[in-house]
């Protein structure tokens, strides 16, 4: 082969190569058009699409308009008129500040531009193919911007395009985000002459969920704020009861800028804990306002992305809005009602409302003061145990069923179901276990025999397994060790442990639409292990276990469902007792 | 059948048949105590199906039979009556009790004693062994047991003949052990080791007085004999791990703790803990521990206490103060020894005049994950 020699791209071939980063499909064309027409203050935008917008792309706003001077600037490289010196970029509130995005798609398709300032009787058409041509241009005031053969130049992008359902798919939901920030804009969207969605101006983002999703969609969510000198989060999410099956409605805007937030599902998960069933996503649209200074959007060429000043703490204000929404609205968690014809008895309705009131606010006061002793010591060494005795405001009547422990308390019957109690118990220390682990170390270390396969899988897990709280290591060619295991767990169901930790990422690997790989087994080892190592029904339960559930339940510092998303404490409070005995 | 004898006999074996009966099983005839009729004594026997227990009290009878009946009430009504001469009349399905200073007859249900399951007391080669001294071994070892671990064997006492005519007695749940030796003529007769179930530790603990007890051990069974109360258990299946292997013997350092003062201190830090760890940071330097807790719900405490120590060297370890303690409370000398073999390794507690009790602790860690 001969020598070649190193060239500079010619400027258009660099064009087209930068833009296939801004431009990954007809949907960032659509979305880089929308934000140019928010940018502009139109409070009206019309998007309409052709063959998945392959064929054509038309926006239509009513903004500001360009002036016609200007028209050819629009597509010229690095030509904004949203910052102008270094400084500007550190208080971006527009969408646009690169100067890019026109320029880009002009440099991969064919573009066209009708746009009219207000106050001025014309404006101008641009239409870019080979070369650049400007007309004058009478239509309404706005911009309205054309976007034809896109990927025309480059046939391998075009190749690699998706279906065109898939495009669409994206286009819809590009534009849903930004109708979602955007409720004071009116949008059109329209596919082939379908129309697919079209958004009147409103007043909250509540509407416009209920505009996009359905009325009841918006009346259920909860609503929520909380602040912090400069940072403020608002927005919405689902109450237990309206839970969805996949995270496609889970949203995250940081100054109204869409964004991708990989974590924000697992702190969601965190927050909603046991009031999430396995499998169901909350709902979630979260608006962070920060001052710009304080974050870059300038990370990911689709601006997808952003780098926040501290993620830890975004994570940790994601989290106490979502608990704190949800503590607002679900004031009753845990306390189940019986079923019996209410509607005839308001009285009775009252009585209860108040009680539950009451009983939360114990709750929370108690969580520093009831303590349980360690269960493990056996009958005849009880010393210690009565020093919990005196702070306890509750009485311990039996077990039934072998499967039940009743409790009278706060004035009203509780029927415990204990192997659900000690599932949560055993949950929320492993989840605790996330992030910091407690391990105790095991005087009798276990060894664990696979076959090849299974061992394989452990082994590519180790990490994960160790983030649990096992010390594990590999002890021969199919066989580990388990050195330690997390805190709360019987040593004995060590290998108990290990083998429901493998099915679950057996059960992940298996199962394609796992989205997360790493957290879903953990997610699903987590419940496995805390479902084997809790007492079932059945078990032996005498009154000193049954005693330290019962104040680890009370002591307010567990939610009272089990993993699961069931409630475990049914409560029949004094009057509906009164009640059933039809006094 | 007409038996007489004193109330408070017949009261005390009631008593001790009915804490062996679980009471699950509604209906079930093993959930009545059984009684043998002799022409000079009664045997009251009752059984879980692990553990039977048999106590022989001297009676007065004119003929011998079995009755079966609810120990539970049986108890209650023995309970309510002065002491003294009692008689017991049986009469087709009821047996009449008749104080002899209260008038009343007192007529208890009885159930046919032939449906009850015959238990084989068997012969067993017994040895004898100090009622105080074993008591005294079970205290040591007991806490350490497990409750209700999956693994069985964690659930009882391991009991093993060793050299030199020495019992060793080990308990632990995996996170802890405990260890006790002690010179017990002829404990090489016996079978050389067996686990045995915690209740039946209890039981036994609670019969165990002053004295000689009679103890002997085949492959399935153990057998008690405490003064007239014999007890028959199954034994835990499944080998007992090597616990001698786990006992280190190489130290880096040996510190000598003034065992009340430990035991004061570990109580106040313990206030800032919380279960299931208990967490407590132990720091040795220079002479000096300290104990440390922190919970975030809580708050803090730390305390220092002038030690003896064999190293200068600095060493944390994390530990679960509710084990500390457990195993501080068997130490009955002033001071103990600490042994530490590092920060992620056990650390054992023993009296500092022997090495016949040792406790192992195992440490807990706290890591970060990324
Ligand atoms: N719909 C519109 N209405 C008014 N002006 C527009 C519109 N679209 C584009 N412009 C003008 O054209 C310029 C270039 O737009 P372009 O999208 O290429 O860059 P940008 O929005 O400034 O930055 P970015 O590349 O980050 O999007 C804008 O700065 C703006 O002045
Ligand atoms: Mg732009």
């Amino acid at each position: 082969m001969n020598a070649t020699h190193i060239r500079e791209l010619p400027d258009h071939v660099k064009r087209m190569i930068a833009a296939g980063e801004v431009i990954e499909g007809p949907h960032s064309v659509v979305k880089e058009l929308i934000e140019n027409s928010i940018d502009s203050e139109a409070d009206r935008i019309t998007i309409k699409i052709e063959d998945g917008g392959m064929q054509r792309i038309v926006v239509t706003d009513n903004g500001c308009g360009i002036v016609p001077e200007e028209l050819s600037l629009a597509i010229a490289e690095h030509a904004t008129s949203k910052i102008g010196t270094v400084d500007d970029i550190q208080s971006i509130y527009s969408y646009g500040f690169r100067g890019e995005a026109l320029s880009s798609i002009a440099s991969i398709s064919h573009i066209t531009i009708l746009s009219k300032p207000d106050g001025v009787d014309t404006g101008a058409r641009l239409i870019c193919r080979e070369s650049i041509e400007i007309a004058p241009f009478a239509g309404p005031t706005g911009t309205t911007v054309i976007v034809e053969h896109l990927f025309y130049n480059t046939p391998a992008r075009k190749k690699f395009m998706k279906a065109r359902s898939t495009e669409i798919r994206k286009i819809r939901e590009s534009c849903t985000k930004l109708a979602l920030a955007h409720p004071e804009i009116a949008f059109v969207l329209e596919s082939d002459g379908k129309q697919l969605f079209s958004l009147q101006k409103t007043e909250t983002v509540r509407n416009r969920i209920s505009d996009l999703f359905g009325g009841a969609e918006g009346e259920s969510l909860y609503s929520g704020s909380v602040s912090d000198m400069q940072v403020s989060l608002t927005g919405y999410i689902s109450s237990p009861s309206n839970l969805k099956r996949s995270r496609l409605y889970q949203h995250l805007f940081v100054n109204n800028r869409p964004v991708d937030y990989r974590n924000l599902s697992f702190h969601a998960n965190r927050a909603y804990d046991a009031m999430l069933p396995h499998g169901s996503h909350p709902a979630l649209y979260l608006f962070l306002q920060i001052p710009p200074n304080l974050i870059d959007v300038n990370v990911h060429p689709c601006k997808r992305e952003i780098k926040l000043f501290d993620s830890r703490y975004i994570e940790s204000l994601i989290y106490g809005f979502i608990k704190k929404t949800l503590g607002e609205h679900e004031l009753s968690v845990g306390s189940v009602n019986l079923n019996t014809d209410r509607s005839s008895d308001s009285e009775i309705h009252d009585i209860n409302s108040e009680r539950q009131t009451t009983a939360v606010f114990k709750q929370a006061e108690k969580i520093e003061k009831i303590e349980t002793g360690e269960t493990n010591s056996p009958d005849i060494f009880k010393d210690g145990r009565s020093l919990y005795n005196d702070l306890q405001d509750w009485n311990y009547l039996g077990t039934i069923f072998r499967t039940y422990i009743l409790i009278e308390k706060d004035n009203s019957l509780k029927i415990l179901d204990f192997h659900a109690a000690h599932e949560r118990i055993q949950y929320d220390r492993l989840r605790k276990n996330v992030g910091q682990v407690t391990v105790q170390k095991l005087i009798f270390p276990e060894e664990y025999s696979v076959t090849p396969d299974k061992f394989s899988i452990l082994t590519e897990n180790l990490d994960l397994l160790r983030s649990l709280g096992f010390d594990i290591d590999i002890f021969s060619e199919e066989s580990l060790i388990i050195n330690g295991v997390p805190i709360g767990i019987d040593p004995g169901q060590a290998t108990i442990c290990i083998d429901q930790f493998l099915e679950a990422a057996v059960d992940v690997t298996i199962d394609k639409n796992a989205k997360d790989y790493f957290d879903e087994i953990r997610d699903r080892a987590i419940e496995r292990i805390a479902c084997h190592s809790a007492k079932r029904a059945g078990d032996p339960m005498n009154r000193s276990d049954a005693e330290a559930l019962i104040s680890m339940v009370f002591s307010g510092a567990y939610e009272l469902r089990c993993p699961h998303g069931r409630p475990f404490v049914v409560d029949i409070s004094r009057s509906e007792l009164v009640k059933l005995f039809r006094r | 059948m007409l038996i007489k004898l004193e109330k408070s006999s017949l009261l005390r074996a009631v008593l001790i048949a009915d804490s062996v009966i679980q009471g699950k099983a509604v209906n079930s005839i093993i959930d009545n105590c059984l009684i043998k009729v002799f022409s000079d004594c009664l045997e009251i026997i009752s059984t879980d199906k692990d553990i039977s227990i048999k106590t022989n009290i001297p009676s007065e009878s004119d003929s011998e039979g079995i009755i079966t009946c609810d120990g539970k009430k049986l108890a209650q009504i023995l309970k309510e009556l002065p002491d003294g001469i009692i008689t017991i009349k049986t009469d087709n399905n009821l047996m009449v009790l008749k104080s002899s200073t209260v008038k009343g007859d007192y007529k208890l249900i009885t159930t046919d004693g032939e449906d009850f399951p015959e238990i084989e007391f068997g012969n067993f080669d017994l040895i004898q062994i100090n009622q105080s001294q074993f008591k005294k071994m079970i205290k040591k070892v007991l806490y350490a047991a497990a409750h209700d671990s999956v693994k069985p064997v964690f659930n009882g006492v391991y009991i093993q003949a060793g050299k030199n005519s020495t019992l060793n007695m080990v308990a632990s749940d995996s996170r802890r052990l405990s260890f006790t030796s002690e010179h017990i003529d002829m404990v090489e007769q016996i079978v050389n080791n067996a686990v045995i179930p915690l209740k039946t530790i209890n039981e036994v603990y609670k019969l165990l007085d002053a004295g000689v007890f009679n103890f002997a051990l085949n492959e399935k069974q153990c057998c008690f004999k405490i003064g007239n109360t014999t007890i028959i258990s199954r034994l835990i299946d499944g080998n007992f791990p090597d616990f001698e292997k786990v006992i280190p013997k190489d130290f880096i350092d040996t510190i000598i703790i003034d065992t009340k003062k430990f035991i004061n201190s570990l109580r106040r830090v313990m206030i800032f803990t919380k279960e299931p760890t208990y967490k407590i940071i132990m720091t040795f330097k220079n002479d000096v521990l300290k104990i440390e807790a922190r919970t975030p719900e809580y708050g803090e405490a730390s305390e220092e206490i002038a030690i003896e120590s064999s190293s200068s060297q600095e060493i944390m370890i994390g530990i679960n103060g509710q084990y500390l303690m457990d195993s501080a409370k068997e130490i009955d000398t002033i001071s103990f020894r600490m042994n530490i073999t590092g920060a992620m390794s056990p650390v054992t507690m023993m009296p500092d005049d022997t090495e016949d009790s040792i406790a192992v602790i195992m440490p807990i860690q706290i890591r970060s994950a990324e």
